[in-house]
């Protein structure tokens, strides 16, 4: 019976380092999502402010803003396009809240072909744009991958306690 | 203090692990050389029209050179005068008549800037694969011969290439994920000699969501095509020692 007991325990201690892992995943991946990434953020914010289009400044010309604005929905849509969902999700899966890390900073480039025929400012927008999308495209689906990783886990624990906890009240009844 | 250190080992390694499978792979016959042989310079005259998720397509026009050293330099005349110089290293932006120079270097791990779909329809197919990619099937049938190859999974998560040759170069390349949901799509048309290669006058790509949908397409033709491509034409390209202004592209 002790050494039913022992094993039992030492399944225990072996695990627990695990779920404190993965506990820890969870709240840094909720932290990460809480707080966002402030240098992507700036990224996205930085256009439209150095035109001079905050709330105190002057109203802005349309074809600019228009196209700026075209440029960077361009950019958002095909960075959401070009992201590999399925290798960021095992890359979270897998790696956990570094994998989580890596997508906000790995930054992915843009198609080249897209910047033929475009003016600076289009060029200078669609590219940013690209990059903040793509990093949080990345950044997303390897933080659903961490939880479901995460969720593996702990069910992994439960079912694994339930049946030491299970072979410990069998072996005391005997 | 010892579990610390296997930790902060073990860390190490996850973060290793993730860079390496998220790093692009070279393509099998990519290095520097792959390329740029002797003969394998050419110029022509484009036309692209590109289009996005069912929108409008957008055209533009003017030169494409593949230089001896492997760079490309696109000498686009309309909509707008501008100039491309893309390598390996770096991209370079030149606006003539603004006398602007937009310009990147390339980190390392970064994807090199490419026309993907012009450079796939120059090289032997099997040399645009990722290493360690290996061979599935191939049969030959009515004059074509059928290559699908299976893809490692460092390389983007793994997949197949289907790939159909003729006599003078390739057909189409199709590149699938592992659920078999298309990617990317590259149709080849007629090819005309140019030096030691037989470039394809026609391009098509297609450019698929996740979940299959084409979300973009290119479809260039080349036509006027040269093995004369001048010396100088790289520094021209770039706008070097002409161009007043320089700024930083973030890449």
């Amino acid at each position: 019976m002790d050494t039913v007991q022992t094993l039992a325990a030492t399944r225990t201690s072996r695990l627990l380092p695990l779920v404190g892992r993965a506990a820890l995943c969870a709240l840094l991946s909720v932290a990460v999502v809480a707080a966002g990434m402030p240098l992507a953020a700036q990224a996205q914010a930085a256009p439209p402010a150095s035109e001079g289009y905050g709330p105190q400044a002057a109203p802005p010309a349309g074809g600019a803003y228009g196209a700026q604005a075209a440029a960077m929905a361009d950019g958002e849509r095909d960075a959401a396009a070009d992201t590999n969902g399925v290798a960021w999700l095992a890359v979270g899966c897998l790696v956990g809240v570094l994998g989580v890390v890596i997508g906000y900073v790995v930054e992915p480039t843009p198609p080249p072909t897209r910047l033929l025929g475009r003016s600076p400012d289009y060029v200078m927008s669609y590219t940013q744009s690209y990059k903040y999308a793509g990093k949080q495209a990345q950044g997303k689906k390897a933080l659903v991958g961490c939880l479901v990783g995460t969720a593996v886990a702990a069910v992994a624990y439960v079912v694994i306690l339930a049946a030491a906890a299970s072979t410990t009240s069998t072996a005391a009844t005997y | 203090m010892v579990t610390t250190s296997r930790r902060a080992a073990a860390a190490g390694a996850a973060l290793a692990l993730a860079f390496v499978a998220l790093r692009p792979v070279p393509a099998r016959g990519e290095p520097d050389g792959a390329l740029s042989a002797a003969g394998t310079a050419f110029g022509a005259r484009f036309r692209l029209s590109m289009a996005s998720a069912g929108g409008a397509p957008e055209r533009s026009e003017g030169s494409l050179f593949l230089l001896p050293d492997g760079r490309i330099c696109v000498r686009v005349e309309r909509p707008i005068r501008q100039d491309l110089l893309l390598s390996r290293e770096r991209i370079v932006i030149h606006y003539p008549e603004r006398s602007l120079i937009l310009t990147a270097d390339v980190r390392k791990g970064q994807v090199p800037p490419m026309l993907d779909s012009v450079v796939a329809g120059l090289g032997e197919a099997s040399r645009l694969l990722p290493a360690n990619s290996t061979l599935a099937s191939r049969a030959v049938e009515a004059g074509l011969l059928r290559t699908r190859w299976n893809l490692p999974a460092v390389a983007d998560g793994g997949g197949t290439v289907d790939v159909t040759e003729k006599g003078e170069g390739v057909v189409s390349f199709e590149l699938r994920g592992t659920d078999g949901v298309v990617k990317r799509r590259y149709d080849f048309g007629p090819r005309q000699r140019v030096g030691r290669l037989r470039v394809p006058t026609t391009v098509r790509g297609d450019y698929r969501d996740p979940k299959g949908a084409v979300s973009r397409t290119e479809e260039w033709t080349l036509d006027g095509l040269t093995a004369e491509v001048a010396p100088t034409l790289a520094r021209d390209c770039s706008g070097e020692g002409t161009a007043s202004r320089r700024e930083v592209l973030p890449w």
